[in-house]
């Protein structure tokens, strides 16, 4: 990984999620593409609608 | 019909003899097994062979047959489940060592709906662990392998299940998507793959990956073969709440309805440029052959599209990571590592992250309902490469992570993350042989549409017809 604070702010929640350390070295790249995508989000979230709006099934989709 | 043409018959071919008892259901399933003994061991597509059990079902088929009580185009039929339908009696192991001697007491609704309509189970197909991955290269119960080229991948999750169909190892088989994990392999493979709309097909007694995006649905042989099983599985289900109540159509009822004057939206800005040459030379010619059949194509825009890939990745690794938690507390070291790497990578998810991501889709849906006012179906390609080398065992399969752009990897995964129905086609081959697919997509609950130009384009151009030459 090329960017130390992304790893940094990674670790973090891996470590708060109680993920021992030997584990965080294994999956470090893979959170490291998640946290991205959950960072793209936060820029985003002005912009989704309220959280009235969540996802759910398809209209029709519930009996 | 010699053996091989048997074994590569469709459904609507098999049935009408089936039916005026011109082909026996214990012939058809024995010609079966025969190929399977004969091939599995070179594609590696199922992890169980319920040999027995079919021989079994096959003679009481012929029975109920030859005693004037025919079920329908299902009846007789063989077809295979991916190892995560629930199957009383037979074991059902997700493609994991953790449920390795798992025994369900009961079916899935999918299992009994299709033995209600008198399909014969020959056995379950190997996928990606847990349905957890791309590749079907599966550590506990090996790689499956493409029936094109046996040196590439089948992609996944529903690997087996394709490659199965593409080799004539049963007439159709029962997959599963929770991102592209029914379209994928179906265009690596040569067959026809279909998503459905959320809630159209239960999914009680599937091993879940991802509770919000799970989608049940066929690999077949022809797109009629589509229709016709999805008729048989869909519908409301007590027992899976998300189905929907709305009535079921006769899928196969439309199919040759024809597609004049039907609006055909390309996303042309989220592939063009961005394909494997053999794929882009495949596209244009599929669009030439829709406005051949007298559609009218256009490009049409979708930028929320760009968020797919993001959304969908949140949301699954939060739900996969949640459905695991207590096996990764107690069995961590029975998961194969890059699984196991992946649903651990999940704990980095925060409840607030997931309910962004979820307003997040809900957002990508609001855009694709309005461009579906404006068209009637959307064609782009199923995925940007033909299948991928398997080196060592591993897949030289370089997925790009998930990014906010236009690109064919946030359309391969924004069917699944929204809902609405897709299928994907037989549309071409690579200069070496190898399939691509073609995806068209529809809006909520209209599969017909869907199904309807999925057919007129596979009637055009017979790519569905050709079969690996080394099988």
């Amino acid at each position: 990984m090329s960017d130390p604070e992304l790893t940094s702010r990674v670790r973090e929640r891996l470590r708060a999620a109680g993920l021992p350390d030997e584990r965080i070295d294994r999956v470090i790249t893979r959170a490291a593409e998640l946290v991205a995508c959950i960072e793209a989000l936060a820029a985003l979230d002005p912009d989704l609608p309220e959280p009235a709006l969540i996802w759910q099934p398809i209209e029709g989709a519930h009996p | 019909m010699t053996a091989d043409e048997l074994a590569f018959a469709t459904i609507a071919e098999l049935a009408p003899r089936l039916r005026r008892r011109e082909l026996s259901p214990v012939e058809l399933v024995d010609t079966v097994l025969d190929r399977i003994a004969r091939l599995d061991p070179l594609l590696n597509a199922f992890i169980t062979v319920t040999d027995e059990e079919a021989r079994r079902a096959a003679q009481q088929a012929e029975e109920e047959i030859l005693h004037g009580t025919y079920r329908g185009p299902l009846h007789g039929i063989p077809i295979s489940l991916k190892d995560l339908y629930l199957t009383a009696g037979v074991r059902t192991t997700g493609g994991s060592r953790i449920l390795a001697d798992y025994i369900p007491r009961e079916d899935a609704t999918v299992t009994r709906r299709l033995r209600e309509a008198g399909a014969i189970l020959i056995g379950k197909t190997n996928l990606h662990e847990f349905a957890y991955g791309t590749t079907t290269i599966n550590p506990h119960f090996g790689t499956t392998r493409n029936p094109w080229n046996l040196d590439r991948i089948t992609a996944g999750s529903s690997g087996g299940s394709a490659a199965a169909v593409a080799a004539g190892l049963g007439v159709a088989s029962m997959g599963s998507e929770t991102g592209w994990s029914i379209r994928r392999p179906a265009a690596f493979c040569g067959v026809v793959g279909l998503k459905p709309t959320y809630g159209r097909v239960s999914r009680y007694g599937m091993l879940p990956a991802a509770w919000s995006l799970d989608h049940a649905g066929p690999l077949t042989r022809s797109v009629s073969d589509a229709a016709l099983v999805l008729s048989a599985i869909a519908g409301p289900d007590s027992r899976d709440p998300a189905t929907a109540t709305r009535p079921v159509p006769d899928f196969s009822a439309d199919l040759a309805g024809g597609i004049r004057g039907l609006r055909i939206g390309l996303p042309i800005h989220h592939y063009a440029g961005s394909l494997d040459p053999a794929v882009e030379l495949a596209i244009e010619q599929a669009v030439k052959v829709f406005s051949a059949l007298g559609a009218v194509v256009r490009e049409i825009s979708l930028p929320r599209a760009r968020y797919a890939g993001i959304a969908s990745s949140v949301i699954m690794s939060a739900e996969v990571t949640a459905a695991h938690e207590r096996w990764l507390r107690e069995r961590p070291a029975d998961y194969g590592s890059d699984v196991r790497e992946r649903i651990e990578a999940g704990l980095a998810i925060s409840a607030g992250d997931y309910l962004r991501a979820q307003r997040l889709r809900r957002w990508i849906a609001e855009e694709m309902a309005e461009v579906l006012h404006t068209v009637d179906v959307l064609v782009c390609p199923t995925t940007p490469q033909v299948a991928t080398p398997i080196a060592g065992g591993v897949a030289a399969l370089h997925d790009p992570p998930p990014t906010v752009a236009e690109g064919p990897f946030n359309l391969l995964r924004l069917f699944a993350l929204i809902g609405t129905p897709a299928i994907s086609v037989p549309c071409g081959f690579s200069d070496d042989g190898l399939p691509v697919g073609l995806t068209v997509a529809g809006r909520a609950f209209d599969e017909a549409t869907v199904l309807r130009v999925a057919w007129a384009y596979e009637q055009a151009t017979g790519w569905g017809k050709q079969r690996p030459p080394a099988l």
